[in-house]
Protein backbone atom coordinates (compact mmCIF):
# COMPACT_ATOMS: atom_id res chain seq x y z
CA UNK A 1 0.00 0.00 0.00
CA UNK A 2 2.75 2.55 1.08
CA UNK A 3 5.08 1.86 -1.83
CA UNK A 4 2.04 2.18 -4.46
CA UNK A 5 1.74 5.54 -2.36
CA UNK A 6 4.97 6.50 -2.87
CA UNK A 7 5.16 5.34 -6.50
CA UNK A 8 2.16 7.67 -6.91
CA UNK A 9 3.98 10.55 -6.00
CA UNK A 10 7.03 10.06 -7.41
CA UNK A 11 5.39 9.53 -10.36
CA UNK A 12 3.62 12.69 -9.67
CA UNK A 13 6.70 14.76 -9.15
CA UNK A 14 8.08 13.61 -12.47
CA UNK A 15 4.79 14.82 -14.53
CA UNK A 16 4.89 17.60 -12.96
CA UNK A 17 8.45 18.69 -13.59
CA UNK A 18 8.21 17.61 -17.23
CA UNK A 19 5.45 19.91 -17.43
CA UNK A 20 7.40 23.17 -15.92
CA UNK A 21 10.21 21.71 -18.21
CA UNK A 22 7.91 21.59 -21.32
CA UNK A 23 7.08 25.15 -20.39
CA UNK A 24 10.18 26.14 -20.19
CA UNK A 25 11.28 24.55 -23.26
CA UNK A 26 8.79 26.24 -25.31
CA UNK A 27 8.42 29.70 -23.52
CA UNK A 28 9.29 31.57 -26.29
CA UNK A 29 7.12 30.64 -28.70
CA UNK A 30 4.19 30.77 -26.51
CA UNK A 31 3.05 33.98 -27.58
CA UNK A 32 2.97 32.86 -31.31
CA UNK A 33 0.68 30.28 -30.07
CA UNK A 34 -1.37 32.62 -28.40
CA UNK A 35 -2.02 34.35 -31.00
CA UNK A 36 -2.39 31.10 -33.89
CA UNK A 37 -5.15 30.09 -31.47
CA UNK A 38 -6.95 33.52 -31.42
CA UNK A 39 -6.58 33.32 -35.03
CA UNK A 40 -7.26 30.00 -35.13
CA UNK A 41 -10.86 30.96 -33.10
CA UNK A 42 -11.82 33.33 -35.09
CA UNK A 43 -11.56 32.44 -38.27
CA UNK A 44 -12.66 28.55 -37.27
CA UNK A 45 -16.99 29.56 -37.59
CA UNK A 46 -16.50 30.21 -41.37
CA UNK A 47 -14.76 26.48 -41.66
CA UNK A 48 -17.34 24.75 -39.77
CA UNK A 49 -20.00 26.28 -41.55
CA UNK A 50 -18.48 25.24 -45.15
CA UNK A 51 -18.24 21.89 -43.93
CA UNK A 52 -21.92 21.48 -43.78
CA UNK A 53 -21.33 21.63 -47.67
CA UNK A 54 -18.54 18.46 -47.38
CA UNK A 55 -15.79 20.78 -48.27
CA UNK A 56 -12.66 19.64 -46.76
CA UNK A 57 -11.36 21.82 -43.93
CA UNK A 58 -8.15 21.57 -45.74
CA UNK A 59 -9.91 23.08 -48.71
CA UNK A 60 -12.03 25.66 -47.13
CA UNK A 61 -8.57 27.08 -44.98
CA UNK A 62 -6.65 27.55 -48.10
CA UNK A 63 -9.26 29.16 -49.66
CA UNK A 64 -9.26 31.64 -46.47
CA UNK A 65 -5.53 31.80 -46.72
CA UNK A 66 -5.45 33.11 -49.80
CA UNK A 67 -8.08 35.57 -49.33
CA UNK A 68 -6.36 36.85 -46.35
CA UNK A 69 -3.03 37.07 -48.13
CA UNK A 70 -5.02 39.19 -51.34
CA UNK A 71 -6.04 41.35 -48.38
CA UNK A 72 -2.57 41.75 -47.13
CA UNK A 73 -1.54 42.78 -50.53
CA UNK A 74 -3.99 44.82 -51.42
CA UNK A 75 -3.67 46.39 -47.45
CA UNK A 76 0.21 46.99 -48.53
CA UNK A 77 -0.60 48.35 -51.99
CA UNK A 78 -3.14 50.56 -51.38
CA UNK A 79 -4.50 51.43 -48.02
CA UNK A 80 -0.69 51.29 -46.00
CA UNK A 81 0.68 53.84 -48.53
CA UNK A 82 -2.36 56.36 -48.25
CA UNK A 83 -2.73 55.83 -44.23
CA UNK A 84 1.46 56.42 -44.45
CA UNK A 85 0.82 60.00 -46.33
CA UNK A 86 -1.66 60.96 -44.09
CA UNK A 87 0.03 60.15 -41.18
CA UNK A 88 3.18 61.70 -42.09
CA UNK A 89 1.28 64.86 -43.37
CA UNK A 90 -0.34 65.03 -40.46
CA UNK A 91 2.67 65.04 -38.01
CA UNK A 92 4.15 67.61 -40.28
CA UNK A 93 0.91 69.57 -39.83
CA UNK A 94 1.12 69.06 -36.25
CA UNK A 95 5.12 69.72 -35.99
CA UNK A 96 4.39 73.17 -38.28
CA UNK A 97 1.64 73.97 -35.17
CA UNK A 98 4.40 73.58 -32.70
CA UNK A 99 7.07 75.99 -34.44
CA UNK A 100 4.25 78.36 -34.60
CA UNK A 101 3.67 80.15 -31.21
CA UNK A 102 0.55 81.58 -32.03
CA UNK A 103 -1.36 78.63 -33.34
CA UNK A 104 -2.21 77.59 -30.35
CA UNK A 105 -4.22 80.21 -29.09
CA UNK A 106 -7.78 79.45 -29.11
CA UNK A 107 -8.45 82.81 -31.28
CA UNK A 108 -6.51 81.09 -33.97
CA UNK A 109 -9.94 78.20 -34.38
CA UNK A 110 -11.20 81.35 -35.31
CA UNK A 111 -14.63 80.65 -33.73
CA UNK A 112 -16.00 84.34 -32.90
CA UNK A 113 -18.33 83.16 -29.75
CA UNK A 114 -14.82 81.67 -28.62
CA UNK A 115 -12.18 84.31 -28.95
CA UNK A 116 -14.96 86.79 -27.63
CA UNK A 117 -15.40 84.97 -24.30
CA UNK A 118 -11.42 84.50 -24.12
CA UNK A 119 -11.22 88.39 -24.57
CA UNK A 120 -14.39 88.82 -21.79
CA UNK A 121 -12.49 86.20 -19.51
CA UNK A 122 -9.09 88.11 -19.81
CA UNK A 123 -10.61 91.77 -18.77
CA UNK A 124 -12.24 90.05 -15.91
CA UNK A 125 -9.66 88.08 -14.69
CA UNK A 126 -6.17 89.58 -15.54
CA UNK A 127 -4.20 87.03 -13.61
CA UNK A 128 -5.42 84.36 -16.23
CA UNK A 129 -3.10 83.91 -19.23
CA UNK A 130 -5.62 81.61 -21.51
CA UNK A 131 -3.45 81.54 -24.62
CA UNK A 132 -0.33 80.62 -22.10
CA UNK A 133 -2.03 77.53 -20.69
CA UNK A 134 -3.81 76.34 -24.10
CA UNK A 135 -0.35 76.71 -25.63
CA UNK A 136 1.21 74.62 -22.98
CA UNK A 137 -2.07 72.39 -23.00
CA UNK A 138 -1.26 71.53 -27.46
CA UNK A 139 2.55 71.26 -26.72
CA UNK A 140 1.46 68.45 -24.26
CA UNK A 141 -0.92 66.74 -26.25
CA UNK A 142 1.68 66.99 -29.52
CA UNK A 143 3.73 65.13 -27.67
CA UNK A 144 1.47 61.99 -26.66
CA UNK A 145 0.46 62.18 -30.22
CA UNK A 146 4.09 61.91 -31.25
CA UNK A 147 4.42 59.01 -29.14
CA UNK A 148 1.64 57.08 -29.53
CA UNK A 149 3.42 55.24 -33.09
CA UNK A 150 6.21 54.40 -30.74
CA UNK A 151 4.42 52.92 -27.87
CA UNK A 152 2.38 51.29 -30.21
CA UNK A 153 5.26 49.48 -32.40
CA UNK A 154 7.10 48.77 -29.02
CA UNK A 155 4.19 46.72 -27.53
CA UNK A 156 3.90 44.82 -30.65
CA UNK A 157 7.10 43.91 -31.16
CA UNK A 158 7.45 42.21 -28.13
CA UNK A 159 4.54 40.12 -29.06
CA UNK A 160 5.57 39.54 -32.74
CA UNK A 161 8.69 38.82 -34.47
CA UNK A 162 7.89 39.93 -38.00
CA UNK A 163 9.59 36.52 -40.00
CA UNK A 164 7.67 33.95 -37.33
CA UNK A 165 4.90 35.90 -37.42
CA UNK A 166 4.76 35.15 -41.61
CA UNK A 167 6.43 31.50 -41.32
CA UNK A 168 5.19 29.90 -37.64
CA UNK A 169 1.30 31.40 -37.18
CA UNK A 170 0.14 30.62 -40.60
CA UNK A 171 1.54 26.91 -39.74
CA UNK A 172 0.08 26.79 -36.18
CA UNK A 173 -2.98 28.71 -37.59
CA UNK A 174 -3.43 25.67 -39.92
CA UNK A 175 -3.34 22.68 -38.18
CA UNK A 176 -5.13 24.32 -35.14
CA UNK A 177 -7.99 25.07 -37.57
CA UNK A 178 -7.56 21.58 -39.83
CA UNK A 179 -7.48 19.49 -36.23
CA UNK A 180 -9.70 21.47 -34.33
CA UNK A 181 -12.24 18.42 -32.73
CA UNK A 182 -8.96 15.83 -32.99
CA UNK A 183 -7.45 18.86 -30.69
CA UNK A 184 -9.97 18.76 -28.51
CA UNK A 185 -11.20 15.33 -28.39
CA UNK A 186 -7.29 14.74 -27.17
CA UNK A 187 -7.78 17.60 -24.59
CA UNK A 188 -10.85 16.15 -23.14
CA UNK A 189 -9.68 12.29 -22.99
CA UNK A 190 -7.07 13.74 -20.70
CA UNK A 191 -9.53 14.11 -18.31
CA UNK A 192 -11.45 11.61 -15.54
CA UNK A 193 -14.67 10.43 -16.02
CA UNK A 194 -15.72 12.32 -12.38
CA UNK A 195 -14.53 15.57 -13.77
CA UNK A 196 -15.40 15.10 -17.60
CA UNK A 197 -19.24 16.57 -17.72
CA UNK A 198 -18.19 19.63 -15.78
CA UNK A 199 -15.00 20.28 -17.38
CA UNK A 200 -17.47 19.97 -21.29
CA UNK A 201 -20.25 22.49 -19.46
CA UNK A 202 -17.12 24.77 -18.34
CA UNK A 203 -15.84 24.88 -21.72
CA UNK A 204 -19.20 25.62 -23.47
CA UNK A 205 -20.57 28.06 -20.95
CA UNK A 206 -16.95 29.93 -21.69
CA UNK A 207 -17.33 29.61 -25.16
CA UNK A 208 -21.17 30.74 -25.36
CA UNK A 209 -19.92 33.87 -23.39
CA UNK A 210 -16.17 34.50 -24.15
CA UNK A 211 -16.36 33.68 -27.67
CA UNK A 212 -19.16 35.14 -29.17
CA UNK A 213 -17.67 38.85 -26.92
CA UNK A 214 -14.66 38.05 -28.67
CA UNK A 215 -16.07 37.52 -32.26
CA UNK A 216 -18.20 39.91 -31.91
CA UNK A 217 -16.32 42.81 -31.01
CA UNK A 218 -13.48 41.83 -33.83
CA UNK A 219 -16.71 42.56 -36.00
CA UNK A 220 -17.82 45.44 -34.50
CA UNK A 221 -14.44 47.22 -34.92
CA UNK A 222 -14.71 46.46 -38.56
CA UNK A 223 -18.41 47.91 -39.10
CA UNK A 224 -17.55 51.22 -36.88
CA UNK A 225 -14.78 52.21 -38.86
CA UNK A 226 -16.30 51.57 -42.37
CA UNK A 227 -19.25 53.46 -40.73
CA UNK A 228 -16.75 56.36 -39.59
CA UNK A 229 -14.91 56.43 -42.85
CA UNK A 230 -18.09 56.95 -44.87
CA UNK A 231 -19.61 59.64 -42.84
CA UNK A 232 -16.11 61.23 -42.68
CA UNK A 233 -15.74 60.98 -46.74
CA UNK A 234 -18.91 62.30 -47.00
CA UNK A 235 -18.35 65.78 -44.71
CA UNK A 236 -14.72 65.87 -47.00
CA UNK A 237 -12.70 65.86 -43.81
CA UNK A 238 -9.49 65.25 -44.51
CA UNK A 239 -7.37 62.06 -43.60
CA UNK A 240 -10.65 60.22 -43.64
CA UNK A 241 -8.87 57.07 -43.67
CA UNK A 242 -6.07 57.48 -40.49
CA UNK A 243 -8.94 59.14 -38.23
CA UNK A 244 -11.46 56.56 -39.20
CA UNK A 245 -9.33 53.37 -38.63
CA UNK A 246 -8.43 55.02 -35.13
CA UNK A 247 -11.80 55.69 -34.36
CA UNK A 248 -12.58 51.58 -35.27
CA UNK A 249 -9.44 50.83 -33.24
CA UNK A 250 -10.24 52.85 -29.93
CA UNK A 251 -14.24 51.54 -30.02
CA UNK A 252 -13.25 48.42 -28.30
CA UNK A 253 -12.38 50.36 -25.11
CA UNK A 254 -15.20 50.88 -22.60
CA UNK A 255 -16.57 54.42 -22.18
CA UNK A 256 -13.31 56.20 -23.06
CA UNK A 257 -12.93 54.40 -26.34
CA UNK A 258 -14.96 56.55 -28.64
CA UNK A 259 -14.05 59.84 -26.85
CA UNK A 260 -10.39 58.86 -27.22
CA UNK A 261 -11.18 58.25 -31.03
CA UNK A 262 -12.58 61.08 -31.63
CA UNK A 263 -10.19 63.75 -30.17
CA UNK A 264 -7.77 63.36 -33.61
CA UNK A 265 -10.86 64.05 -35.59
CA UNK A 266 -11.58 67.48 -34.15
CA UNK A 267 -8.20 68.81 -34.07
CA UNK A 268 -7.95 67.71 -37.33
CA UNK A 269 -11.19 69.82 -38.19
CA UNK A 270 -9.65 72.82 -36.28
CA UNK A 271 -6.58 72.75 -37.53
CA UNK A 272 -7.07 72.53 -41.21
CA UNK A 273 -8.73 74.52 -43.85
CA UNK A 274 -11.85 72.89 -43.30
CA UNK A 275 -14.47 75.14 -41.55
CA UNK A 276 -14.71 74.94 -37.81
CA UNK A 277 -18.47 74.22 -38.24
CA UNK A 278 -17.71 70.82 -39.41
CA UNK A 279 -16.80 70.21 -35.63
CA UNK A 280 -20.64 69.92 -35.02
CA UNK A 281 -20.87 67.96 -38.19
CA UNK A 282 -18.40 65.30 -37.27
CA UNK A 283 -19.88 65.28 -33.74
CA UNK A 284 -23.48 64.36 -35.25
CA UNK A 285 -21.99 61.93 -37.18
CA UNK A 286 -20.25 60.49 -34.24
CA UNK A 287 -23.17 60.38 -31.98
CA UNK A 288 -25.08 58.63 -35.09
CA UNK A 289 -22.27 55.97 -35.29
CA UNK A 290 -22.23 55.52 -31.73
CA UNK A 291 -25.99 55.05 -31.72
CA UNK A 292 -26.05 52.22 -34.33
CA UNK A 293 -22.70 50.96 -32.66
CA UNK A 294 -24.67 50.96 -28.98
CA UNK A 295 -28.31 50.30 -30.33
CA UNK A 296 -28.05 47.68 -33.42
CA UNK A 297 -24.81 46.44 -33.59
CA UNK A 298 -24.08 45.74 -30.20
CA UNK A 299 -27.18 44.46 -28.84
CA UNK A 300 -27.20 41.69 -32.01
CA UNK A 301 -23.73 41.13 -32.30
CA UNK A 302 -22.70 40.74 -28.63
CA UNK A 303 -26.15 39.83 -26.94
CA UNK A 304 -27.07 40.68 -23.57
CA UNK A 305 -23.86 42.42 -23.38
CA UNK A 306 -21.03 41.71 -20.78
CA UNK A 307 -23.12 41.37 -17.33
CA UNK A 308 -20.58 43.28 -16.09
CA UNK A 309 -21.37 47.04 -13.94
CA UNK A 310 -20.46 50.24 -16.19
CA UNK A 311 -18.54 51.05 -12.85
CA UNK A 312 -16.47 47.79 -13.11
CA UNK A 313 -15.88 47.62 -16.35
CA UNK A 314 -14.64 51.28 -16.19
CA UNK A 315 -11.97 50.76 -13.21
CA UNK A 316 -10.67 47.77 -14.99
CA UNK A 317 -10.56 49.93 -18.39
CA UNK A 318 -8.57 52.80 -16.10
CA UNK A 319 -6.07 49.41 -13.84
CA UNK A 320 -5.26 48.26 -17.12
CA UNK A 321 -3.99 51.18 -19.20
CA UNK A 322 -1.94 51.56 -15.70
CA UNK A 323 -0.59 48.25 -15.88
CA UNK A 324 -0.14 47.16 -19.43
CA UNK A 325 -0.47 50.74 -21.64
CA UNK A 326 -2.30 50.62 -24.85
CA UNK A 327 -2.50 46.79 -24.84
CA UNK A 328 -3.83 46.93 -21.15
CA UNK A 329 -6.52 49.22 -22.37
CA UNK A 330 -7.98 46.98 -24.91
CA UNK A 331 -7.47 43.72 -23.13
CA UNK A 332 -8.34 44.21 -19.52
CA UNK A 333 -12.20 44.29 -19.84
CA UNK A 334 -11.95 41.11 -21.88
CA UNK A 335 -9.46 39.21 -19.93
CA UNK A 336 -11.16 40.15 -16.31
CA UNK A 337 -14.67 38.86 -18.58
CA UNK A 338 -12.75 35.59 -19.07
CA UNK A 339 -11.73 34.99 -15.18
CA UNK A 340 -15.67 36.19 -14.08
CA UNK A 341 -17.16 33.85 -16.05
CA UNK A 342 -14.35 30.95 -14.83
CA UNK A 343 -15.38 31.72 -11.65
CA UNK A 344 -18.98 32.12 -11.79
CA UNK A 345 -19.66 28.92 -14.06
CA UNK A 346 -17.71 26.66 -11.50
CA UNK A 347 -19.21 28.17 -8.40
CA UNK A 348 -22.63 27.29 -9.25
CA UNK A 349 -21.75 24.33 -11.45
CA UNK A 350 -19.06 22.73 -9.23
CA UNK A 351 -21.84 22.16 -6.61
CA UNK A 352 -24.31 20.85 -8.76
CA UNK A 353 -21.68 17.97 -10.13
CA UNK A 354 -20.93 17.34 -6.17
CA UNK A 355 -17.50 17.48 -6.84
CA UNK A 356 -17.38 20.27 -3.97
CA UNK B 1 -8.80 8.59 -27.79
CA UNK B 2 -5.71 8.20 -26.04
CA UNK B 3 -2.88 10.18 -25.57
CA UNK B 4 -0.55 7.28 -27.54
CA UNK B 5 -2.81 7.51 -30.25
CA UNK B 6 -2.15 11.00 -30.85
CA UNK B 7 1.28 9.62 -32.01
CA UNK B 8 0.46 6.25 -33.22
CA UNK B 9 0.50 6.18 -37.43
CA UNK B 10 -2.19 7.48 -39.30
CA UNK B 11 -2.91 3.88 -40.86
CA UNK B 12 -4.27 2.64 -37.37
CA UNK B 13 -6.09 6.02 -36.94
CA UNK B 14 -7.98 5.26 -40.16
CA UNK B 15 -8.96 1.93 -39.13
CA UNK B 16 -10.44 2.95 -35.92
CA UNK B 17 -12.62 5.94 -37.60
CA UNK B 18 -13.75 3.34 -39.79
CA UNK B 19 -14.88 1.34 -37.25
CA UNK B 20 -16.45 4.21 -34.93
CA UNK B 21 -18.63 5.18 -38.62
CA UNK B 22 -19.53 1.26 -38.99
CA UNK B 23 -20.86 1.01 -35.19
CA UNK B 24 -22.65 4.21 -35.49
CA UNK B 25 -25.12 2.68 -38.22
CA UNK B 26 -25.60 -0.24 -35.75
CA UNK B 27 -27.19 2.21 -33.22
CA UNK B 28 -30.80 3.08 -33.46
CA UNK B 29 -30.50 6.24 -33.58
CA UNK B 30 -28.35 6.84 -36.29
CA UNK B 31 -29.23 3.50 -38.86
CA UNK B 32 -30.67 6.11 -41.01
CA UNK B 33 -27.69 8.31 -41.59
CA UNK B 34 -25.45 8.42 -44.99
CA UNK B 35 -21.60 7.39 -44.19
CA UNK B 36 -20.81 10.97 -44.38
CA UNK B 37 -23.14 11.97 -42.25
CA UNK B 38 -22.15 9.39 -39.76
CA UNK B 39 -17.96 10.84 -40.20
CA UNK B 40 -19.35 14.27 -39.37
CA UNK B 41 -21.32 12.98 -36.15
CA UNK B 42 -18.23 11.26 -35.15
CA UNK B 43 -16.27 14.21 -35.45
CA UNK B 44 -18.48 15.21 -32.57
CA UNK B 45 -17.91 12.17 -30.34
CA UNK B 46 -15.99 11.76 -27.18
CA UNK B 47 -14.80 8.30 -26.48
CA UNK B 48 -14.91 7.41 -22.46
CA UNK B 49 -13.94 4.33 -21.01
CA UNK B 50 -15.90 3.12 -17.52
CA UNK B 51 -15.00 0.58 -15.17
CA UNK B 52 -17.34 -1.85 -13.28
CA UNK B 53 -19.37 0.00 -10.75
CA UNK B 54 -17.94 3.43 -11.95
CA UNK B 55 -20.65 5.93 -11.74
CA UNK B 56 -21.53 7.81 -15.38
CA UNK B 57 -23.71 10.22 -13.60
CA UNK B 58 -25.60 11.02 -10.79
CA UNK B 59 -29.58 12.49 -10.49
CA UNK B 60 -29.34 16.02 -10.19
CA UNK B 61 -26.19 16.81 -12.29
CA UNK B 62 -27.03 18.89 -15.02
CA UNK B 63 -27.81 17.60 -18.46
CA UNK B 64 -24.50 18.25 -20.66
CA UNK B 65 -23.67 14.89 -22.45
CA UNK B 66 -25.70 12.12 -23.93
CA UNK B 67 -24.11 8.63 -24.67
CA UNK B 68 -24.37 6.01 -26.94
CA UNK B 69 -22.75 2.24 -25.28
CA UNK B 70 -19.94 0.93 -27.34
CA UNK B 71 -19.66 -1.69 -25.33
CA UNK B 72 -20.60 -2.92 -21.71
CA UNK B 73 -23.65 -2.92 -19.69
CA UNK B 74 -24.49 -0.13 -17.15
CA UNK B 75 -27.91 0.04 -15.28
CA UNK B 76 -30.10 2.56 -13.86
CA UNK B 77 -31.61 3.95 -10.56
CA UNK B 78 -33.80 6.14 -10.03
CA UNK B 79 -32.47 7.27 -6.26
CA UNK B 80 -29.33 5.56 -4.71
CA UNK B 81 -27.28 3.07 -6.31
CA UNK B 82 -28.42 0.86 -3.41
CA UNK B 83 -32.15 0.90 -4.80
CA UNK B 84 -33.78 -1.14 -7.81
CA UNK B 85 -32.07 -1.51 -11.04
CA UNK B 86 -34.63 -0.03 -13.35
CA UNK B 87 -33.15 -0.61 -16.86
CA UNK B 88 -30.33 -2.22 -17.70
CA UNK B 89 -29.02 -0.55 -20.96
CA UNK B 90 -27.09 -2.33 -23.24
CA UNK B 91 -24.70 -2.73 -26.25
CA UNK B 92 -25.90 0.14 -29.30
CA UNK B 93 -28.27 1.69 -26.87
CA UNK B 94 -28.16 5.40 -25.87
CA UNK B 95 -29.12 7.75 -22.56
CA UNK B 96 -29.12 11.23 -21.51
CA UNK B 97 -31.30 11.76 -24.27
CA UNK B 98 -33.53 13.84 -22.42
CA UNK B 99 -30.80 16.23 -21.70
CA UNK B 100 -31.29 17.51 -25.89
CA UNK B 101 -34.80 18.99 -25.40
CA UNK B 102 -35.14 20.11 -21.42
CA UNK B 103 -33.21 22.28 -19.51
CA UNK B 104 -33.89 19.99 -16.36
CA UNK B 105 -31.36 18.25 -14.44
CA UNK B 106 -30.48 14.18 -14.92
CA UNK B 107 -33.50 12.42 -13.85
CA UNK B 108 -31.42 9.33 -12.87
CA UNK B 109 -27.90 7.65 -11.99
CA UNK B 110 -26.54 5.52 -14.30
CA UNK B 111 -23.75 3.35 -13.00
CA UNK B 112 -21.69 0.96 -15.31
CA UNK B 113 -22.21 -2.78 -14.22
CA UNK B 114 -19.29 -3.98 -16.50
CA UNK B 115 -16.52 -2.64 -17.70
CA UNK B 116 -17.79 -0.21 -20.41
CA UNK B 117 -17.07 2.24 -23.66
CA UNK B 118 -19.20 4.64 -23.72
CA UNK B 119 -19.50 7.55 -26.80
CA UNK B 120 -20.34 10.96 -25.16
CA UNK B 121 -21.60 13.49 -27.28
CA UNK B 122 -22.17 17.37 -26.08
CA UNK B 123 -25.60 18.41 -26.00
CA UNK B 124 -24.46 21.73 -28.03
CA UNK B 125 -22.67 19.49 -30.04
CA UNK B 126 -25.97 17.29 -31.30
CA UNK B 127 -27.69 20.44 -31.42
CA UNK B 128 -25.41 22.08 -33.54
CA UNK B 129 -25.13 19.11 -35.98
CA UNK B 130 -29.04 18.97 -36.18
CA UNK B 131 -29.05 22.17 -37.36
CA UNK B 132 -26.00 22.26 -39.48
CA UNK B 133 -27.02 19.27 -41.43
CA UNK B 134 -30.87 19.22 -41.65
CA UNK B 135 -31.30 16.58 -43.75
CA UNK B 136 -29.25 14.00 -41.20
CA UNK B 137 -30.70 16.30 -38.06
CA UNK B 138 -34.71 15.44 -39.01
CA UNK B 139 -33.25 11.98 -39.08
CA UNK B 140 -32.38 11.38 -36.11
CA UNK B 141 -35.19 13.57 -34.37
CA UNK B 142 -37.70 11.52 -36.46
CA UNK B 143 -36.05 8.19 -35.06
CA UNK B 144 -35.68 9.64 -31.70
CA UNK B 145 -39.09 10.96 -31.56
CA UNK B 146 -39.79 7.00 -32.48
CA UNK B 147 -38.15 5.25 -29.44
CA UNK B 148 -39.56 8.31 -27.14
CA UNK B 149 -42.91 7.50 -28.32
CA UNK B 150 -42.69 3.67 -27.91
CA UNK B 151 -40.76 4.50 -24.34
CA UNK B 152 -44.07 6.70 -23.79
CA UNK B 153 -46.81 3.35 -24.99
CA UNK B 154 -44.88 1.03 -22.95
CA UNK B 155 -44.65 3.21 -19.85
CA UNK B 156 -48.36 3.59 -20.14
CA UNK B 157 -48.98 -0.12 -20.59
CA UNK B 158 -47.11 -0.70 -17.81
CA UNK B 159 -48.57 1.82 -15.82
CA UNK B 160 -52.12 0.50 -16.67
CA UNK B 161 -51.22 -2.62 -15.88
CA UNK B 162 -49.72 -1.31 -12.31
CA UNK B 163 -53.32 0.21 -11.65
CA UNK B 164 -55.27 -2.96 -12.72
CA UNK B 165 -52.70 -4.74 -9.70
CA UNK B 166 -53.42 -1.45 -8.00
CA UNK B 167 -57.56 -1.80 -8.27
CA UNK B 168 -57.01 -5.43 -7.52
CA UNK B 169 -54.95 -5.16 -4.42
CA UNK B 170 -57.64 -2.79 -3.27
CA UNK B 171 -60.44 -5.61 -3.75
CA UNK B 172 -58.50 -7.88 -2.33
CA UNK B 173 -58.03 -5.43 0.74
CA UNK B 174 -61.43 -4.11 0.83
CA UNK B 175 -63.09 -8.04 0.48
CA UNK B 176 -59.93 -9.25 3.48
CA UNK B 177 -61.32 -5.46 5.64
CA UNK B 178 -64.89 -7.06 5.26
CA UNK B 179 -64.12 -10.80 6.35
CA UNK B 180 -62.56 -9.18 9.28
CA UNK B 181 -65.33 -7.44 10.11
CA UNK B 182 -67.71 -10.41 9.91
CA UNK B 183 -65.24 -12.36 12.03
CA UNK B 184 -65.13 -9.32 14.34
CA UNK B 185 -68.94 -9.72 14.38
CA UNK B 186 -69.22 -13.23 14.82
CA UNK B 187 -66.63 -13.24 17.39
CA UNK B 188 -68.48 -10.34 19.19
CA UNK B 189 -71.87 -12.40 19.17
CA UNK B 190 -70.01 -15.41 20.48
CA UNK B 191 -68.91 -13.34 23.10
CA UNK B 192 -72.27 -11.91 24.02
CA UNK B 193 -73.73 -15.37 24.06
CA UNK B 194 -71.21 -16.63 26.31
Amino acid sequence: MDRIKVIRIVIGVMTLGIAVLGILFYKSILSYLVISGLLAYLISPLINYAQKFHIPRAVTILVVYLIIISLIIILINVIIPQVKTQAEEASKFFKQIVKDPGAFSLKSIGLDGVTKFIDRLQTRFTFINVDEYTQMLGEKFVGVINAIPQILINSLSGIINFLAFLVVIPFVCFFLLKDERQLMKTFFSWIPNRYFEFSIYLFEKIEDSFGRYLRSILLETIIVTILSYIGLLILGIPYALTLSIIIGLTNPIKFFGPFIGFVPVILVILFSPVPNVMVIYAILMSIIVQQIDSNILFPSLVGKGLGMHPLWVLLTVIAGGYAFGVLGLLLAVPVVFLIKTVVQVSATSLKQFEII
Amino acid sequence: MKLKDFFTPKTEKVDEEKDLIRFLSEVELFENLTRNERKNLSQHLYERTYKADEIVFKKGYPNVVMYVVKEGELQTFLDSTEGENLKTIKTADFFGEVGLFLEEERTATIVASKDSILLGISKRDMNRFIDELPRAGSKILRKLATVLCSHLINTNKALASKRDELKNLKKQLEESECQIQELKSSQDVENEKS
